[in-house]
């Protein structure tokens, strides 16, 4: 890591930190988390089979925030740059393009950890309020963070190579979210067919299902390699991207 | 010191990477799925409501 990618970072995570809508996001997960928290601790009762954390990321409402957050996170990451030309400062900088490329995933990724906090401490009130009568594992809170940590990533990654094809914010969410949605869906095909090469490749890419495991507090490397895999194309895409861009300056 | 590439070759080397990155891709995965491992980290930690009531 470089002098630049800190400082980079630090211009990243404070332009964030000074953005309105990071608050606004922040408490709208915090009060989705807390509804879904509820919804799982009185679906609860009527299960003993599961923890807190395996319901959570059962229930379609969760899949919400995990889905729409990054891609609203990313958005602007280079569409914003481009927009109002401080893309050109940029590139006459003395800063690499992975340079630039990291520090903007790096602080899209610290944010969207960050916005799991609240989502986390209710969780912990539940388990203090409830005196430990619904145990849930260590493996079971870290699993499913590195997990949701995971997606960020994949998801941030997507979102930024996408917001640095474009100078326009929505189309760049747009393209974002439907390519996420579009991801997630055809996972969902392997409970319809029948052949057992394309079961097999569906669910690889199963984002659900990946979710629970890990919530249940299993470890698979097929999703680490797919999910990392995936990040690094995305960033070495995004790379390519800016080279061409410093090319046209 | 190196000669700067001309735009020609610069551009075949910008495809040739980005063949590259989408190539390794798919190998990454393609072994990943089949050579893999899975542990259980909690072991069966089932809830027990019995002694919990709202």
């Amino acid at each position: 890591m470089t002098k630049a990618f800190f400082v980079l970072l630090k211009r990243e995570i404070s332009s964030m930190a000074g953005s309105p809508i990071a608050y606004i996001m922040l408490v709208v997960m915090s009060l989705f988390t807390l509804f879904v928290i509820y919804g799982a601790a009185v679906n609860l009762e009527q299960t003993s089979q599961m923890n807190i954390l395996q319901l959570i990321f059962r229930s379609l409402p969760i899949w919400f925030p995990i889905l729409i957050m990054s891609p609203l996170i990313t958005m602007g990451l280079f569409a914003e740059e481009y927009k109002t030309g401080t893309i050109e400062m940029l590139m006459t900088a003395p800063v690499t393009d992975l340079d630039v490329v990291l520090s903007k995933f790096s602080a899209a990724v610290i944010f969207y950890s960050a916005l799991w906090i609240p989502a986390w401490i209710d969780v912990i009130v539940f388990q203090v309020l409830t005196d430990g009568a619904a145990p849930i594992h260590l493996a079971h809170y870290i699993l499913t963070y590195v997990m949701l940590i995971l997606l960020g990533m994949f998801f941030g990654s997507m979102g930024l190579f996408l917001s640095s094809l474009t100078r326009s914010q929505l189309l760049a969410a747009f393209l974002s979210v439907i390519s996420i949605l579009v991801i997630f869906f055809i996972g969902l095909l392997r409970y319809q067919t029948t052949d057992p090469f394309v079961e097999d490749l569906l669910g690889y890419i199963l984002i659900i299902q990946h979710m629970i495991i890990f919530s249940e507090g299993v470890v698979d490397s097929r999703p680490f390699i797919f999910y990392l895999s995936s990040t690094l194309l995305f960033l070495a895409l995004t790379q390519r991207v800016l080279a061409v861009k410093r090319l046209k300056a | 010191m190196s000669k700067a590439p001309s735009k020609k070759q610069w551009r075949l080397n910008h495809y040739i990477s980005i063949g590259l990155f989408i190539v390794l891709f798919f190998a990454i995965n393609f072994i990943g799925n089949k050579y893999y491992e899975r542990k259980n980290f909690a072991g069966q930690a089932y809830t027990d409501l019995g002694s919990y009531s709202p």
